[in-house]
């Protein structure tokens, strides 16, 4: 999934993720570009806001751990006074736990 | 106590009153759009006399939100892909949230991450609008972002007594709507009904605001109120941003014969749900 990244926050070695076009649709930098120091005077000279970079977590796989999961768990229980009544308030509290548990395990 | 209440909901009203209205750019494209003769270049113009507006409204009709990713260079042409409605919208977003100070903060309370609450509610009830078949789904984003609307009311107009509201959520852990009523008597989705009738805001929108808590109007099921609730209890519960107290309310179980959503579809479209947010905080909130 690509971001977009403000040009201030640009790291060096960034890769673009889509190709960086001005406002005529006119291709300035093609997609895959790992952004360098030059690349960043040159989207400030054209006035580039944004650019949209690849995403590292793409390819990131979070072991989620049996005790991230209870602290997921908790955090989100404090919270609520209630218990699912179906099955799609079921999966609701089922995806943000795996939010919160994700988090832990890093 | 029933004097400084009522003498409070004056102040609200009369600083309401006295809110600025809507910038001329979108009184001039209300005009434009009311009128069946009016092309599209007639309102890329318009846009176009507000540079800062029109850079945002490309900025944000080339996000992936809309699935047109880095293909309109032109007003015209996100007019052509998105319609008049959806650009009306994203000007009137962008308008409402320069309208307020950013800077200020009340305790635990700042417009930053208010927004960041409001912009999750946005895409959410967009992204469950599209699931429902909803045929007005410009109405949808805007509904979610000008939901709690009334708690910048508060915390602009009065902000000594939302000090108060702020300190019975720490010390009670109260939801905030209900500290609201115990300072003010109403809370802040009265507020914003009374800021949408100043605004004249359509009259869905009105009521989803105003009803958002129980999502459903005067038991009148209602699909885009219905959405708002859930998407705020789902933005709730991810702790995307942070809406003045961190309680997740229980659906009203009467939604869910209204947007028969499927029963994996937060596990479907969370992901997808979150990069939009993450997306829209940046275009809206960032210059």
């Amino acid at each position: 999934m690509a971001r977009l990244v403000p040009v201030d926050q640009i790291e060096l070695g960034m890769v673009l993720a889509a190709p960086l076009v001005n406002r005529y649709g006119q291709v300035l930098l093609a997609e895959g570009v790992e952004v360098q120091n030059k690349h960043i005077i040159l989207m400030k000279t054209w006035g580039v806001k944004f650019i949209s970079v690849a995403s590292e977590n793409d390819t990131e796989v979070v072991e989620v751990t049996d005790e991230a999961k209870k602290m997921a768990e908790k955090r989100i229980a404090a919270r609520m006074n209630w218990e699912p009544q179906s099955d799609i308030e079921t999966d609701l509290l089922k995806v943000a736990v795996n939010r919160f548990a994700k988090l832990y395990s890093r | 106590m029933e004097q400084s209440n009522s003498a409070v909901i004056e102040k609200i009203k009369r600083s309401i009153q006295n809110l600025p209205t809507l910038p001329t750019v979108l009184s001039l494209l209300n005009d434009a759009m009311a009128n069946p003769m009016t092309t599209t270049d007639d309102v890329a113009k318009i846009i176009a006399t507000d540079q800062a507006s029109a850079f945002k409204v490309l900025r944000v009709a080339n996000s992936p939100f809309y699935g047109f990713s880095g293909r309109i260079d032109t007003i015209s042409q996100a007019i052509l892909h998105l319609g008049f409605n959806e650009v009306r919208n994203i000007v009137l977003a962008l308008s409402i949230i320069n309208l307020f100070s950013k800077n200020k903060t009340l305790l635990s309370f700042k417009p930053v991450n208010f927004w960041h609450h409001s912009i999750a509610v946005g895409v959410t009830t967009r992204m469950i609008g599209s699931h429902c078949g909803s045929s007005n789904l410009e109405n949808y984003f805007l509904s979610g972002i000008l939901h709690d609307i009334g708690k910048l009311l508060f915390f602009e107009y009065a902000d000594t007594e939302y000090i108060k509201v702020l300190t019975i959520v720490d010390q009670k852990g109260v939801f905030i709507r209900e500290a609201e009523k115990e300072v003010f008597g109403i809370d802040h989705a009265d507020a914003a009904k009374l800021l949408a009738e100043r605004w004249r805001l359509p009259f869905s929108i009105k009521n989803a605001l105003a009803y958002h808590h129980t999502g459903v109007v005067n038991t009148v099921p209602d699909i885009l109120t219905s959405a708002v609730h859930l998407a705020d209890i789902f933005a709730r519960m991810m702790e995307l941003g942070y809406p003045g107290d961190n309680l997740v309310p229980q659906p009203n179980k009467h939604i869910w014969t209204v947007l028969k959503l499927p029963r994996d579809f937060f596990s479907k479209f969370s992901a997808q749900i979150i990069s939009s947010y993450e997306e829209s905080v940046n275009l809206l909130l960032h210059d």
